[in-house]
C-alpha cells in the first residue's frame, strides 16, 4: 500500500507540474460581427494605403477593416486576464486567459469560434557563413544577376515605394551608413515593436538590419560605392515580430503587423519568417489551414505585394515551405548558391500541400549585407533571398506605377530566367529586370537537341549542345530537366552542370514510373518537351 | 577479341559521357510527399534514448539501504510510439537497464552481509521491456510536445555482481558474481514527463530484487533521473 501510496505522489507530482505549465494560454477570440461601429476610412489610412486601395480596385471602405466592436471587446475584457492584441481582417482578439475564463467566452452570443494560439518557432533565421567568398563580387553579383544594371539604367530604385520589413530586430538602422541615406531622406516613415508595444526597434538581432541591407543598404564613401540591395530609393515601415534568431513568437505579431503595414500604405511587405513544424504538420502547407496564410491572401487582396522567404528546411525532415509561403498570392522566395546559382542546399523546396508550384522565383541564399556597425558579412539563409527580390518588386512596381498588386505578381514571376519552366527548387528562376522593363524575352534560340536513344527499358536521352563553349571559371552551365506525370505535375526533376557538348543520360529509372508521362528540358533560354 | 575490345571501349565512352556532367541536384516528387506515416506526431515514431538517473532513498528498507548520490541508473533503449490521436498515444521501449546500488556501510546493513567496506555496491544488467500510454498536452504540430506517460516495466536480469573493495579480510578488490538473492526479473511502474527530447523519469520496483533470504530487505524501490532522446 505504501508503495502505491508513492507511485500516486509521483504521477501527482507530473500531473500538476505539466497542468501548471498549460493553466493559462494564449487564445483567438472570433466575434460574430461588426456591428454598430464607426469607421472613416480616410481617418485611419495613411494616404499611400488609400492610392494603393484605389488602384488596386479594393473598396475604400470595407468591412474587414473596420474596427473591433467596442462592447464586444469590453464585455471580453471583462473575463479574461489581459488582452495582448487584436486583428481587424479577421475580426478577432488576442487573449491570455484560463480555460475556465475561456469556457465562460463561449457563451457569449457574439463569439462565433476560439482558437488556441500556441508559440510557435519561425524561421527568421541565418545559417552560420562556412565558406570564404570575395564580398565585393559576391555583392555585385547578388544585384547583377537580377538585372541591377536594367533597372539603374532605367533610373529605378524603388523610388517612392513603401516597404514594411516583419524581422527580429533593427539595430544600427538608426546609426548605421548603410542607411544614412535612407535616414537624411526621412524615408524611414514608421517603426513598432509589436513584442513590447512600443516604437523603438532599434535593438535585439541584427537579423532584420542585415535584411534591409538586402533591400535598400547602401554605403557611400568617397568615390567607393558599396551597394547590397536595389530598391536604395525606398521608404521603409520597420515592425519587430519576432523575439531572437531562432525564436518562438506567435503569429499574432505578424497578423497584426501585417494590418499595421496596410494602414501605413505599404505597397510591400518583406516576411524573412515560416511557421513550422511545432504547430502545423506537412499537409497542413495548403494554402488555407494557417491563420498567417490567409492573412498573406488578405493582404495581397488588399493591394500589398507580400514577399516570404521559403525557409532553410531543405536539409530537414520538414523539407518544404513553411506558412506563410504556402499562401498563393505570396510571393515565395528560394534560395541560390552564388557558386553554381544552384538552388543551395538549405533551402526549402515545393510544392505546396496542394501541389501547387512553390516557390515561386529565387534570387542568392548567402547574400553579402551591411551589418549594424556598417561591415559587410557574408549571410546565408533564404531570408536574405526573399530581401533581394522585395527590392526588386519595389522597382519593378515603380517601373510599372499603374499595374495592380496581382499583375505585379504574375510579371515577376514571368521575367524569370527559367519562365515558363519552373520546377520546385527554383519556382521560375530568378527575375530579371530587363524583362520588368520591356516585357520581352528577347528571341529564343535552338540551344540544343535533345531526343531517344536505347532499347527499351534502358533508354538514355542524347542532348547535344548547339554552339557549344566551355564554361569558363566561375560561369555556370546549367540544365534544367523535369519529368512530367500523367496528372500535369513534376514527378522528378534535376539539374546539370553542362561540360561538354554531347553527352547522354539514362532515364530507366524514371520511364519504369507509368505516372510519367513527358520530359522537358531548359537550356539557355530553349525548352524542349519529349513524350515518353 | 577485336568484338570484344570494341564493346570495352563503347561501354568505357558510354560511362564516360553518362557521367561527366556534375548533376547538382536531384529531386523524387512523390504522391504522398508531405503526408507520411513516420514522424514525432504522425501514426508511427521510433527514436533511440539515453538515460541517467539515481537511485532515490525514498521508501527503502533498514539494512540494505544505498547511498544515495552514488547509487545510479544508466539506460540505453530504443522508443516505438503510435498514435492514437492528438492527445493518446500507446507504445513500448526496449532497453539495457543498468543499476548501480551503491550500499551504504552502516550499523544496520543487513544486505548482503553486516561487514564494513569502503566501498561496496551490487550491480545489475538487465533487459528491459515496458510498454505505456502517453497523454499530450497543448497545441502542436509535428513534434514531440510536452507529455506524460504511463507504463509499466518488466526487467529480465541478465547478469548481477557483488563488488567490495577494500575489505576487512585484506583484499583489495572482490567481485561476486550471479549473486543467488538476485531474482530472475522483476516489474514495476514508470512514468515519464517529456518536453520535446527532454524526460525527467521516475520508475518504481513492484516486486522484490532482493529474494532467496529471509533476513535481506529488499533495495530501494524508487530511480528517478534524466533522459534524452536521440532525434
Amino acid at each position: 500500500m505504501k508503495k502505491i501510496l508513492v507511485f500516486i505522489f509521483l504521477f501527482n507530482i507530473g500531473f500538476s507540474s505539466i497542468s501548471c505549465l498549460s493553466a493559462q494560454d494564449s487564445y483567438w477570440v472570433f466575434f460574430t460581427d461588426k456591428e454598430d461601429v464607426v469607421f472613416d476610412p480616410y481617418e485611419y489610412f495613411d494616404t499611400k494605403a488609400i492610392e494603393r486601395r484605389i488602384k488596386n480596385d479594393v473598396p475604400i471602405n470595407h468591412p474587414t477593416d473596420w474596427p473591433l466592436n467596442e462592447t464586444y471587446v469590453n464585455t471580453v475584457s471583462s473575463i479574461v486576464d489581459s488582452i495582448s492584441g487584436h486583428t481587424r481582417w479577421f475580426n478577432a482578439l488576442a487573449v491570455l486567459a484560463s480555460e475556465e475564463q475561456i469556457e465562460q467566452l463561449r457563451n457569449l452570443y457574439f463569439v462565433k469560434q476560439i482558437e488556441s494560439m500556441d508559440y510557435y518557432s519561425v524561421l527568421a533565421s541565418k545559417k552560420g557563413c562556412d565558406r570564404t567568398f570575395e564580398y565585393y563580387n559576391q555583392r555585385r553579383r547578388q544585384l547583377d544577376i537580377l538585372g541591377r544594371k536594367d533597372f539603374e539604367d532605367g533610373g529605378f530604385n524603388g523610388k517612392g515605394i513603401r516597404i514594411a520589413i516583419f524581422d527580429g530586430g533593427f539595430p544600427g538602422v538608426n546609426t548605421s551608413p548603410a542607411f544614412e541615406q535612407i535616414r537624411n531622406s526621412n524615408r524611414l516613415i514608421d517603426t513598432w515593436d509589436f513584442t513590447k508595444n512600443k516604437d523603438f526597434v532599434f535593438y535585439s538581432i541584427s537579423h532584420g538590419t542585415e535584411v534591409m541591407s538586402n533591400i535598400g543598404g547602401l554605403i557611400i564613401r568617397g568615390n567607393d560605392t558599396a551597394q547590397y540591395g536595389l530598391a536604395t530609393g525606398a521608404e521603409f515601415l520597420l515592425a519587430k515580430t519576432e523575439i531572437k534568431r531562432e525564436p518562438y513568437s506567435e503569429e499574432k505579431n505578424w497578423l497584426m503587423a501585417v494590418e499595421w503595414a496596410d494602414k501605413n500604405g505599404a505597397d510591400i511587405i518583406n516576411s524573412s519568417l515560416g511557421y513550422t513544424k511545432d504547430r502545423y504538420f506537412r499537409s497542413d502547407m495548403d494554402g488555407q489551414k494557417s491563420l498567417v496564410t490567409r492573412a498573406g491572401n488578405m493582404a495581397a487582396r488588399k493591394g500589398i505585394l507580400v514577399v516570404n522567404a521559403a525557409g532553410n528546411d531543405g536539409e530537414n525532415i520538414w523539407n518544404i515551405i513553411g506558412a506563410p509561403a504556402d499562401a498563393d498570392s505570396v510571393l515565395t522566395v528560394g534560395g541560390i548558391d552564388p557558386s553554381n546559382d544552384c538552388h543551395i542546399s538549405f533551402s526549402s523546396y515545393g510544392p505546396t500541400a496542394d501541389g501547387r508550384m512553390k516557390p515561386n522565383v529565387c534570387a542568392f541564399g548567402s547574400t553579402i549585407v551591411a551589418n549594424p556597425d556598417g561591415y559587410e558579412i557574408n549571410v546565408q539563409g533564404t531570408s536574405f533571398a526573399s530581401p533581394l527580390i522585395a527590392g526588386f518588386a519595389a522597382c519593378a512596381l515603380q517601373a510599372n506605377p499603374n499595374m495592380k498588386t496581382m499583375e505585379l505578381f504574375l510579371l515577376i514571376e514571368q521575367s524569370g530566367h527559367l519562365y515558363p519552366y519552373y520546377d520546385y527548387a527554383h519556382g521560375y528562376g530568378i527575375p530579371q529586370a530587363k524583362y520588368i522593363i520591356t516585357k520581352q524575352k528577347g528571341n529564343v534560340q535552338k540551344t540544343f537537341e535533345a531526343e531517344f536513344n536505347g532499347n527499351m527499358g534502358n533508354e538514355n536521352l542524347m542532348i547535344k549542345i548547339l554552339n557549344f563553349t566551355t564554361p569558363s571559371i566561375g560561369e555556370s552551365s546549367l540544365m534544367y530537366i523535369k519529368y512530367i506525370k500523367i496528372d500535369g505535375t513534376i514527378g522528378s526533376y534535376q539539374i546539370i552542370q553542362v561540360s561538354q557538348k554531347k553527352f547522354a543520360m539514362r532515364l530507366y529509372d524514371t520511364i519504369e514510373d507509368d505516372n510519367m508521362i513527358k520530359v522537358v528540358i531548359f537550356y539557355d533560354g530553349y525548352i524542349q518537351e519529349i513524350n515518353l | 577479341m577485336k568484338k570484344i575490345s570494341i564493346l570495352v571501349i563503347i561501354v568505357f565512352c558510354s560511362i564516360y559521357t553518362a557521367h561527366s556532367q556534375e548533376l547538382l541536384l536531384y529531386r523524387w516528387v512523390p504522391s504522398d510527399s508531405v503526408k507520411g506515416n513516420w514522424g514525432q506526431n504522425l501514426s508511427h515514431w521510433m527514436h533511440f534514448y539515453g538515460a541517467f538517473g539515481f537511485v532515490t532513498p525514498i521508501n527503502q528498507n533498514v539494512g540494505s539501504e544505498i547511498y544515495f548520490g552514488k547509487a545510479s541508473n544508466w539506460e540505453l533503449g530504443l522508443r516505438y510510439k503510435k498514435r492514437i490521436t492528438n492527445w493518446v498515444a500507446i507504445g513500448g521501449n526496449i532497453s539495457y537497464d543498468f543499476f548501480n546500488y551503491r550500499i551504504e556501510q552502516n550499523t544496520n546493513k543487513t544486505m548482503p552481509d553486516t561487514l564494513f567496506y569502503d566501498k561496496q555496491k551490487i550491480l545489475l544488467h538487465n533487459f528491459s521491456l515496458s510498454p505505456y500510454i502517453r497523454f499530450n498536452f497543448g497545441r502542436r504540430g509535428n513534434k514531440i510536445g510536452n507529455y506524460l506517460d504511463l507504463g509499466i516495466f518488466y526487467n529480465i536480469v541478465l547478469g548481477s555482481a557483488e563488488k567490495q573493495r577494500n575489505t576487512p579480510d585484506g583484499l583489495d578488490r572482490v567481485k561476486n558474481k550471479n549473486l543467488p538473492y538476485i531474482t530472475h526479473d522483476y516489474y514495476g511502474f514508470y512514468a515519464n514527463i517529456g518536453i520535446g527530447r527532454w524526460v525527467i523519469y521516475g520508475k518504481y520496483n513492484y516486486s522484490a530484487v532482493i529474494i532467496g533470504n529471509p533476513i535481506y530487505n529488499d533495495i530501494a524501490p524508487l530511480t528517478i533521473g534524466l533522459q534524452i532522446g536521440f532525434f
